[in-house]
C-alpha cells in the first residue's frame, strides 16, 4: 500500500472498502471495489457519468447497503451514529423540506454536525451570495451546489465528501470554492473526498486520485506519481519518432509535419538532454488526458 | 488567513447558534422545530377559520337547542400532511445530513408526541373555556362536541391527544411506505386497503351484522373510541414503520 500524506505526521486510514459490490436491479454498479482513503488528504474520485462515483460515496456514508466490507473510522457506517456524526456527505441530489429557506438548512446543520462552525457558515454564505431567506426550492442549480459547499465546508467534519460540487457553478464560484477549500484544509486539516468530472480544474487540489470506470477502480495513485506516469512529446515527426523509439506510446496525434505523442513511463534521467538534442518539447500530461486515456474503452488499463 | 475563515474559538460566541442536544434522537426532535413558523400556523389557522365560520353561522341561527359541529376534526386532518411530509421530505433531508434512520424515526416520534401533548392541552383549555362561556355565548359545541366529551380532565385530555398520535401513525406509515417503495408502493398499499375494506363490508352485509356493529360503536365511551382502541393500531403501525424505514434508501 502506498503511504500518502508524507510530512503530515503519522497517517492512518479514515475509510476503507474491501471487495464491495453493489447491484441495482441486476446491473452491477460497483464491481468488487477496494479503496482506502487516508487521513487528512484531498482525495479525488474521478470517472465518467454513471461510473459508480456517487454509489461508492453513498456506500461509504451508509446511505445504501452493499455487499463487502466497509469501514469508516474503523466501523461499519450503516446506522452508526458515532461514525456518521464525524462524516458530512454533500450529495449532488440533496433534498430539502419544501418550506425550508437557506437559513433553515444552516440551522439544521448546526444542530446535526458536532463540529459545525456557524460564523464560518455565515461568512461562506455571504461569499457565495446565498440569501438567508431565500426558499431552497427557489435556488438555481448553481446556488444549490453553493449551499451544499457551505454545509460541507462549515461542517468541519473529519471526513467530508463532496459529490459533483461544481454542478451549475460559474467559473468565479468554482475558483472561490477551491480557494476556500484549500484555506480550510490548511487551517483545519481533514479528509476530503471529492468526486467530479472537471478533472483539470481540480487537478492541482488533489493529493490522491482514484479513477473509477464502469464500477471498477482503474487508477488509484498519488497525484504526483500519476502525472509522472506519462509524458507528452511534441515536435517534428522524425524527431518525435526517434525520441519514442523503444518506448510504449499511448497515443499519437499527427499534423502534416509535426506530431505529438504520449509516452508511458515518465521521464528518464537523460531525457531533457535528449529532447534538446532532438528539438522536441517535453510536457507533463494533464490529469484529464490520463483519465480519458485510461477509461477510454479501447485503451482500458493501458496505464496500469 | 482571510477574514471569511474566522478562528473557531471565537466563532461560537459570535453567532447565536441553536444549542445542540447530545443525544441524536433529541437532535432530530429539535430539527423538526427548526422551521416552525412555516409549519405550526397551518393546523391552528385552519382550525381558527373553521371555528370562526361556525361561530358566525350558529350565532346567526336562532335555535333553542345547543348547536354542534364536527369542525374540530379539521385540525386532525390538516396534521396528516405534516405527518406524511416528516418522512417524504424530512427523512431524505436528514439522511443526507448524517442522521441515522433509527435516530430520525425515534426523534420524529418524540417530536410528534410532544406536539400532540401541546396541541391537546390547547384544545383542552378551549373546551373548558367553551363550557365556562356557555358555548361562546351562542350555545355552540365546537371543542367539547358531544362525541368527544368526557367529564374527567385526564380522560378529556387523552381524547384530544391520542387521535393526533393515531393520525401520525397512519400518516407516518404512508410516508415510510413512500420513501421505502416509492409511489408504486403507496398505490399497492392503497389497493390492498380498498380490497380488504371491500371484503369486510361485503361479509358484514351478507351476515346482517351492521346492527351489531352500530350497537358496538354506540356502546363505546368517547375515551374508549378516541383514546383506547387507537392505541393498539398505533403501536402496530409504529413498529411496522420502524422495521421498514431501517432499510429505506431514498
Amino acid at each position: 500500500m502506498n503511504v500518502v500524506g508524507v510530512g503530515r505526521g503519522e497517517t492512518s486510514n479514515v475509510a476503507e472498502v474491501r471487495g464491495v459490490t453493489k447491484t441495482y436491479g441486476g446491473q452491477t454498479v460497483l464491481d468488487d471495489v477496494s479503496l482506502t482513503v487516508a487521513e487528512n488528504t484531498i482525495h479525488g474520485l474521478l470517472g465518467h457519468n454513471g461510473a459508480g462515483k456517487t454509489t461508492l460515496m453513498r456506500v461509504l456514508t451508509g446511505r445504501v447497503f452493499a455487499h463487502g466490507d466497509v469501514r469508516v473510522f474503523g466501523e461499519a457506517p450503516v446506522e452508526n451514529d458515532g461514525v456518521l456524526g464525524r462524516v458530512c456527505f454533500v450529495g449532488e441530489d440533496q433534498r430539502y423540506p419544501d418550506h425550508y429557506q437557506v437559513r433553515h438548512v444552516l440551522e439544521a446543520a448546526a444542530l446535526l454536525f458536532r463540529t459545525w462552525d456557524a460564523a464560518y457558515a455565515d461568512a461562506l454564505a455571504t461569499d457565495f451570495a446565498l440569501p438567508a431567506r431565500r426558499g431552497v426550492r427557489k435556488l438555481s442549480r448553481g446556488m444549490r451546489s453553493a449551499l451544499g459547499i457551505v454545509v460541507g465546508l462549515a461542517s468541519r467534519a473529519p471526513l467530508t465528501l463532496f459529490d459533483e460540487p461544481h454542478l451549475g457553478l460559474d467559473a468565479a464560484f468554482r475558483q472561490l470554492f477551491h480557494d476556500r477549500l484549500l484555506a480550510e484544509y490548511a487551517e483545519h486539516p481533514r479528509t476530503i473526498l471529492l468526486s467530479t468530472h472537471l478533472i483539470d480544474e481540480v487537478g492541482d487540489l488533489l493529493e490522491r486520485v482514484t479513477v473509477i470506470d464502469a464500477g471498477r477502480i482503474v487508477i488509484d495513485d498519488d497525484a504526483d506519481d500519476l502525472r509522472a506516469r506519462a509524458v507528452s512529446v511534441s515536435g517534428p515527426v522524425a524527431a518525435v519518432d526517434s525520441f519514442t523509439e523503444g518506448r510504449e506510446v499511448l497515443q499519437v496525434e499527427r499534423l502534416t509535419s509535426v506530431s505529438r505523442a504520449t509516452v508511458a513511463g515518465g521521464r528518464r534521467p537523460d531525457d531533457t538532454e535528449l529532447a534538446r538534442h532532438l528539438g522536441v518539447e517535453l510536457e507533463p500530461v494533464s490529469l484529464q488526458d490520463l483519465v480519458v486515456r485510461t477509461t477510454g474503452h479501447s485503451r482500458r488499463g493501458a496505464l496500469r | 488567513m482571510t477574514a471569511t475563515t474566522p478562528d473557531t474559538s471565537t466563532s461560537q460566541a459570535a453567532v447565536a447558534a441553536p444549542r445542540r442536544p447530545r443525544h441524536p434522537v433529541v437532535r432530530v426532535a429539535r430539527l423538526q422545530f427548526v422551521a416552525w413558523p412555516y409549519t405550526l400556523p397551518w393546523p391552528w389557522g385552519i382550525l381558527a377559520l373553521s371555528f370562526a365560520i361556525n361561530l358566525v353561522i350558529f350565532g346567526s341561527v336562532d335555535e333553542a337547542d345547543a348547536a354542534w359541529t364536527g369542525g374540530l376534526a379539521s385540525i386532525y386532518f390538516v396534521q396528516i400532511f405534516a405527518y406524511v411530509q416528516h418522512f417524504t421530505r424530512g427523512f431524505p433531508f436528514a439522511l443526507g445530513m448524517s442522521v441515522t434512520r433509527r435516530a430520525y424515526y425515534l426523534g420524529t416520534w418524540l417530536y410528534v408526541g410532544l406536539e400532540a401533548l401541546a396541541f391537546g392541552a390547547v384544545l383542552l383549555a378551549l373546551r373548558f373555556a367553551e363550557s365556562a362561556t356557555d358555548g361562546w355565548g351562542v350555545s355552540l359545541e365546537y371543542f367539547g362536541v358531544r362525541f368527544v366529551r368526557e367529564e374527567g380532565v385526564a380522560l378529556q385530555y387523552a381524547v384530544y391527544v391520542v387521535p393526533f398520535l393515531l393520525i401520525a401513525a397512519v400518516g407516518g406509515f404512508l410516508g415510510v411506505v413512500t420513501v421505502r417503495w416509492g409511489g408504486n408502493g403507496l398505490l399497492t398499499l392503497m389497493a390492498g386497503v380498498i380490497l380488504t375494506a371491500g371484503v369486510v363490508v361485503l361479509v358484514v352485509g351478507r351476515a346482517h351484522w351492521w346492527d351489531s356493529v352500530g350497537d358496538w360503536f354506540a356502546g363505546q365511551s368517547a375515551t374508549a373510541l378516541f383514546a383506547g382502541w387507537p392505541l393498539p393500531v398505533m403501536v402496530v403501525l409504529g413498529l411496522l414503520g420502524y422495521a421498514m424505514i431501517r432499510r429505506a434508501t431514498p
